[in-house]
């Protein structure tokens, strides 16, 4: 499969240059709930990723097929796709990765709310092709993942000496030169810093483009 | 006008339609596989409270320590053992609740069930569920004593949905590890049960014996503790007795 130009844009600027974090700012409140721990934010981004490349997918025909949706109608049209995805999500998780479900359960369900999907649906899936759609949906979630994962790890590895469960920083640092995770990662404090200086540094590289 | 609305309609029907028909096809295929979770994860911290697993546990490990060391058995109200019943066939609604917000609703005949832990043929430990109220959720978890129906072995949550990092820390190692070693009856042979202190254990009025390190910032959480060890430890009051005195080991 080959991409034109345009695909490419589609697929790659939302990973970094329009990243929906830190430039779109949509899915933040998530990004702060998940993030305690490297493996929650990892499943996070993995289930916001089928929801969202799926839900892009099928808004995008429907809104090609035939009369397309009822105008009426859109955005409940729009949660009821997204919904659905959602719970399949949740379902098979609990399937899956009982423990994992119950820590995420919760989040999974607030999927449905993650401005991303939404916002991606209004935005682009309506108005453009199912190939373009499933795109822009791998990106945004890329660009999701991208900031979700590096707070998870780093809030991990600050807060609690860890990455996926393995102790990273020695037992002896903390015994004998007084070493001290950092309680404030643990917490959604934590989440909002690192976020904002993911931001911060974003901007400062590379600087949102005014269209 | 009305075309349009007929157009409408038919729309949202066929996409709840379909919707719907995918989801209960996802529901009823995943349903087994659902419910084996839910029932490993019982077992898992049964075993917990009884320290012979931890979070980590494989689901095969858990399947094969269960089977050996754990026997369930089923006791009425008055802590006699009911023959024929085990906590897998004992039907839910006959179950008496250890909330203590349903004590009061609780059928007069209702049955409890508890688990043996039994090795080489010697009882070594007694474990059964425990339940309440947090600050914004139901707590569930298991309670195990050692073999003198005193001693504290372990205490596991295993549904909760308190605050992270706050009353969610009910849930975490260093809380539960705590009960380890504490007593619930005092020097009276009076069932004192154990108690969530505000702050640390050793400021608390209450013997340190009975008293375990409260939570900061999560005082409901902690009072919730307490009063359902106390509400649940009442409801296998009867059972502990004759447990005790030897009678029923």
């Amino acid at each position: 499969m080959s991409l034109s130009k345009k695909e490419m844009e589609v697929l790659v600027d939302p990973l970094v240059f329009n990243n929906p974090i830190a430039i779109q700012a949509l899915g933040v409140c998530s990004a702060l709930a998940v993030t305690v721990q490297l493996k929650q934010a990892i499943v996070m981004s993995v289930s916001v990723a089928f929801v969202l490349v799926f839900s892009s997918f099928f808004l995008s025909v429907l809104a090609n097929t035939g009369k397309g949706i009822p105008n009426k109608i859109r955005m409940i049209v729009e949660l009821c796709v997204i919904a659905s995805l959602v719970i399949l999500v949740d379902q098979v998780l609990k399937a899956v990765d009982y423990d994992l479900y119950k820590q995420l359960s919760v989040f999974v369900g607030l999927i449905i709310t993650n401005c991303i999907i939404m916002g991606r649906a209004e935005a682009f899936a309506l108005g453009n092709s199912p190939k373009a759609s499933i795109l822009d949906g791998i990106g945004n979630a890329g660009g999701y993942a991208i900031v979700l994962c590096t707070v998870g790890g780093l809030r991990e590895l600050l807060g609690s000496g860890k990455l996926l469960g393995f102790r990273l920083i020695p037992e002896s640092l903390y015994t004998n030169l007084g070493y001290e995770n950092c309680g404030l990662m643990v917490l959604a404090p934590g989440a909002f810093v690192l976020i904002g200086l993911f931001i911060w540094v974003q901007n400062t590289l590379w600087p949102a483009k005014n269209n | 006008m009305s075309n349009d609305n007929v157009y409408t309609f038919a729309y949202a029907g066929a996409v709840c339609l379909v919707c719907s028909l995918l989801l209960s096809v996802a529901a009823i295929q995943l349903k087994p596989i659902q419910e084996e979770n839910v029932k490993l994860d019982k077992q898992k911290n049964i075993l917990k409270a009884f320290a012979l697993a931890d979070s980590d546990t494989d689901a095969a490990i858990v399947k094969e320590k269960f089977t050996k060391f754990v026997k369930g058995f089923v006791i009425d109200k008055s802590g006699k053992t009911v023959e024929g019943l085990t906590p897998e066939t004992l039907d839910v609604k006959k179950t008496c609740s250890v909330h203590p917000n349903d004590l009061a609703k609780n059928a007069e005949d209702c049955l409890l069930p508890v688990f043996k832990k039994v090795e080489n043929g010697a009882t070594t430990g007694l474990a059964f569920g425990i339940e309440g109220q947090g600050l914004w959720s139901r707590l569930k978890g298991y309670l195990a004593l050692k073999s003198d129906g005193d001693t504290v072995e372990g205490l596991a949550f295993y549904s909760q949905a308190e605050t992270a990092g706050l009353g969610g820390e009910i849930a975490e190692n260093w809380f539960q590890d705590n009960f380890k070693d504490k007593k619930i009856y005092n020097a009276a042979n009076e069932l004192v049960s154990v108690v969530v202190a505000k702050g640390e254990a050793k400021n608390a009025t209450t013997p340190i014996a009975h008293t375990v390190d409260g939570i900061s910032g999560a005082t409901i959480t902690s009072d919730g503790v307490t009063d359902l060890l106390i509400h649940a430890l009442g409801m296998y009051k009867p059972y502990l007795t004759k447990f005790r005195e030897g009678g029923n080991s």
